[in-house]
């Protein structure tokens, strides 16, 4: 800008400069005839205008062939190639972690299935063409061009209602205005005039602080959302559609006085003849986590199991936003138990399959009635270093949000529900608690695919609760390979020098 | 502009023959009908006993595969007054004399009414009176639809429709010949929009009826598309070939440019595209709910729903039906090279069965379905015979008859096209 501020020297009139010769036609036919004849004549730099695209202009020309379709055919195959490659990466890649996508079980599809994909890699596709289509005859055109001598001249205006226009530019090798007239008169132009060039302006001083203005003024909305973002409000937030935010339906399970239906129910019973899906699964061990022919006495022994199990948990999960107490709190537990370290000896043996281990259960601190939970893992897992890589996956995907990488009940979301004093959160639980620790592999499964004991109904049925059950997210081998993984995680806090090698101890030291 | 220096051009232009010959009919009657008929009768006898529900569904490929071309004609010949194109004028009476060929179909499909008469369930299931999927076992709701008088009643019904609207736009094409106005072909602009309406409902319930009822149990609502697109593929498959077949003997060199094969080519691209897109969607929205009855079409065609989706036949029909040829017939230059377009019309005439065999076949065989050898030729002699004796009526059709509706009003603009 200061450019400008700068004394102005003496203004020299402007000699405008013929940069090209302009030829006028009166119709379609006669153009093209012209543009043949001019090109024959041996003129290379001619540009055809007319109000309406004309058949055979482009031959008679000899216009090069546009390069554009190559171009969008090309970002076409990148924006297919690009689609499936991110969709693989996204769904169906691991490893390494820094770079790791998100293997998430979608409607029991495998993570990588080509019939899924194909949607996303049809939408890229045309993505990709269509913006190089748009953007790249923008590029090829050189445009936006802001101005264009053309449109200085005052009988080109006719150029968009009835007149046809041939232009040999200067550049041409052959130019030479008293040839190019004589040329174009020869073949019935109408009328032929010099184009000339014009004088470059400068941009007017008062666009730039508008513009600082303007863009300035368009982050003032932003600024407020990033504002409200970070601050609380008594208000209630403004609901626009507020369809979405009070939906007219019942909950599920309820009981509705006006219910159109006779029962009062706001759900229907499932229809006659329905299956469950249960009742098809396969019964054992390994699907259940305690074996089969205990199935019927399952619920009623759950509260039998463990006593006290719910009001320790509640415990535990008052505490378990403070790391600290909670660990105390483990500790405490811990001593309180007189088996658990034998229980513990049982559990992080369990690939060593000792049969101590059955022994153990009785000894614990005097549960009337204790539940067959499988105390080994199925012989259909392999307890090796492969399944607990996997379970460490797996529980970094589906359980470190809430339980903490480490298993401290301390993951993200957690803390962001602590934070926000939501009253409904259930904090996730410690899983170095005693309690937790004691567990026998079969219930740790089950906690998983089912989701943990919340309490009983009205009926004395069990509930399940806090933790919902991920059975549909995650496989079964996964599961237990999870519950590896957890045990591994609780051994870690345990463990004690003198269940090490030398060789172990060694690398450690 | 310069479409009436065009036209006079074009009337002087003798160097073409415009006119189908009136020998056709000999063809027609001598070589087409008798080999049509020796190898239908010679499939048929060798298929008596085990083969012979294989010999029916192979029957049903080249009876539908015949009213695919003559359907798609229609649809042509329809859209064209209905948008009142002007590009396709000159390929117009080709359209119309296909068109007329669904006559000859619906003869191909009086054997098919016996079968079902007969009770044996050889190829529906639900006309069997003892089968699995007899017609007392199926649901209340299906028999009301799938019980051989009104099955029978329905296909009197659309072959009677079709051959009407056929008729009536082929012979008022004709009869334009000859006038001296445009009087004859004044009502077909009017006509075509409830022609296209009933073709429209028509087919969709047509190709529910020959080929989802194969299966009883099973439905698509999207099928009816699914087969149009196939119609569509096939008619200008066969339009570039036929082109190219008559170029090459001389015939309309001149009347049809390469602007005109440029828009089959561009249709026949497009309706490949559509039928993928329509195909794909189908086998989509039923592999990701998997519900067992609707999930069992695809299982019979070698398709794992718990693996990765696709194999072997639903994955060639993909690769070869759609991803190669719309990676084949994109360029503007394959298009407007005659015996490029000719050759993947061929391509997709052969496609086009393939599809039809893909959705029949299995029906018959079940899980003992595979792709091999000895049934397939079942299944092409068969289709070879049936589109013999198709040809032989659309040749009988076209002879005498000019091959150009030589006084169509919009002939001098067809003649003039060009694309951009």
């Amino acid at each position: 800008m200061s450019d400008h501020d700068s004394p102005i020297p003496e203004p020299t009139p402007y000699e405008p400069k013929v940069i090209g010769m302009l030829a006028e036609f009166s119709g379609p036919d006669a153009l093209i005839d012209a543009a043949r004849a001019i090109r024959e004549k041996g003129y290379r730099k001619v540009e055809a205008f007319s109000p309406f695209p004309i058949h055979g202009i482009d031959d008679a020309l000899q216009a090069s062939k546009p390069t554009l379709p190559w171009v969008v055919f090309g970002a076409g195959l990148s924006g297919c190639i690009l689609g499936v490659l991110m969709q693989w990466y996204m769904n169906a890649f691991e490893e390494p972690i820094p770079f790791s996508g998100y293997d998430y079980l979608i409607s029991g599809k495998p993570s990588w299935s080509l019939p899924a994909n194909i949607p996303v890699t049809f939408e890229l596709t045309i993505l990709f063409s269509a913006f190089t289509a748009f953007f790249g005859m923008i590029a090829f055109n050189a445009l936006p061009k802001l101005s264009n001598p053309l449109f200085r001249n005052e009988r080109f205006r006719k150029a968009t209602d009835n007149k046809f226009f041939l232009l040999v530019e200067s550049s041409d090798a052959q130019f030479a205005e008293q040839t190019v007239t004589s040329a174009f008169e020869e073949i019935g132009a109408e009328h032929v005039e010099p184009l000339y060039d014009q004088q470059d302006e400068p941009m007017p001083s008062y666009i730039v602080p508008i513009g600082a203005v303007l863009t300035v003024a368009a982050l003032v909305p932003l600024a407020m959302v990033a504002m409200s973002r970070g601050g609380t409000s008594q208000t209630p937030r403004l609901s626009i559609w507020w369809d979405m935010d009070y939906q007219p339906k019942y909950k599920a399970q309820t009981q509705i006085e006006t219910s159109i239906f006779s029962d009062g129910r706001a759900d229907r019973p499932p229809v006659a003849g329905t299956v469950s899906r249960s009742s098809v699964l396969t019964m054992d061990a390994l699907h259940l986590g305690y074996p089969p022919e205990d199935a019927e006495t399952f619920e009623t022994a759950l509260f039998q199991d463990e006593p006290g199990e719910s009001s320790e948990q509640s415990n535990g999960d008052e505490t378990a936003s403070s790391d600290e107490q909670a660990r105390s709190d483990a500790n405490k537990a811990k001593t309180d138990e007189s088996s658990s370290d034998e229980t513990e000896d049982r559990t992080d043996n369990e690939g060593d399959e000792k049969p101590d281990g059955e022994a153990a259960e009785p000894a614990a601190a005097a549960p009337a009635y204790v539940f067959p939970w499988v105390t080994k893992f199925p012989k259909e897992i392999n307890v090796d270093m492969k399944t607990m890589e996997r379970g460490r996956q797996r529980y970094n995907i589906y359980c470190a949000v809430c339980h903490g990488r480490a298993g401290d009940g301390d993951g993200l979301v957690s803390q962001r529900a602590t934070e926000l004093q939501q009253s409904t959160w259930r904090p996730p639980t410690n899983l170095h608690q005693a309690n937790i620790v004691a567990q026998p592999v079969g219930k740790i499964y089950d906690t998983i695919t089912n989701g943990n004991l919340a309490g009983k109904n009205d009926r004395g049925g069990i509930m399940r609760g806090g933790m919902p059950g991920y059975k549909e997210q995650i496989s079964l081998e996964d599961r237990w390979a999870i519950v590896l993984y957890v045990k591994a995680l609780q051994k870690m806090r345990t463990a004690s020098p003198d269940e090490l090698t030398e060789q172990e101890l060694a690398k450690l030291k | 502009m310069a479409h009436s220096t065009t036209l006079d051009t074009w009337i002087n232009d003798t160097s073409e023959r415009r006119r189908a010959s009136p020998d056709l009919r000999r063809i027609a009657f001598g070589p087409l009908l008798f080999v049509g008929i020796l190898l239908l009768a010679g499939v048929a006898f060798m298929s008596q006993g085990a083969g012979w529900s294989r010999f029916w569904h192979a029957y049903l490929i080249g009876c539908t595969y015949c009213a695919s071309i003559s359907l798609g004609a229609l649809f042509f010949v329809v859209v064209q007054h209905l948008t009142g194109a002007r590009w396709g004028v000159v390929l117009r009476r080709i359209g119309e004399i296909l068109s007329m060929g669904i006559g000859v179909c619906g003869l191909f499909f009086v054997a098919i009414l016996f079968n079902i008469l007969s009770e044996d369930g050889s190829l529906y299931p639900w006309a069997s009176t003892t089968g699995p999927m007899a017609l007392d076992k199926l649901a209340e709701p299906k028999q009301v639809w799938l019980n051989p008088p009104f099955f029978i009643g329905r296909q009197v019904f659309y072959f009677a429709l079709w051959f009407f609207i056929a008729r009536y736009f082929f012979n008022r094409s004709v009869a334009q010949d000859r006038a001296a106005d445009n009087e004859p072909m004044a009502p077909l602009r009017w006509w075509s929009g409830p022609a296209m309406l009933l073709f429209a409902l028509s087919i969709n319930f047509a190709s529910m009826d020959w080929l989802m009822t194969l299966n009883p149990t099973w439905f698509s609502t999207i099928f009816g598309v699914y087969y149009f697109a196939g119609c569509a593929v096939a008619v200008f498959a066969l339009l570039a070939v036929l082109i190219w077949f008559l170029q090459s003997r001389d015939i309309l060199t001149h009347t049809i440019t390469e602007e005109h094969r440029h828009d089959v080519g561009k249709l026949l691209f497009g309706f490949v595209l559509f039928w993928g897109y329509i195909a794909f969607s189908q086998f989509l929205l039923i592999w990701y709910a998997a519900i067992p009855e609707e999930v069992q079409w695809y299982a019979v065609r070698q398709f794992t729903p718990s693996m990765t989706g696709i194999s072997r036949a639903t994955a060639l029909l993909f690769i070869f039906h759609f991803c190669i040829p719309f990676l084949g017939i994109m360029s503007r230059f394959v298009r407007r090279q005659k015996g490029l377009l000719a050759g993947w019309g061929v391509y997709m005439l052969v496609m086009h069965w393939f599809d039809l065999y893909y959705i029949i076949a299995p029906q018959g065989e079940l899980e003992n379905w595979s792709l091999n050898g000895g049934a397939m030729m079942v299944y092409l002699v068969t289709t070879i015979g049936l589109v013999c004796l198709y040809a032989a009526a659309v040749l009988y059709i076209a002879a005498g008859n000019w091959l150009v509706p030589v006084r169509d009003p919009r002939l001098a603009d067809s003649l003039a096209f060009e694309n951009i």
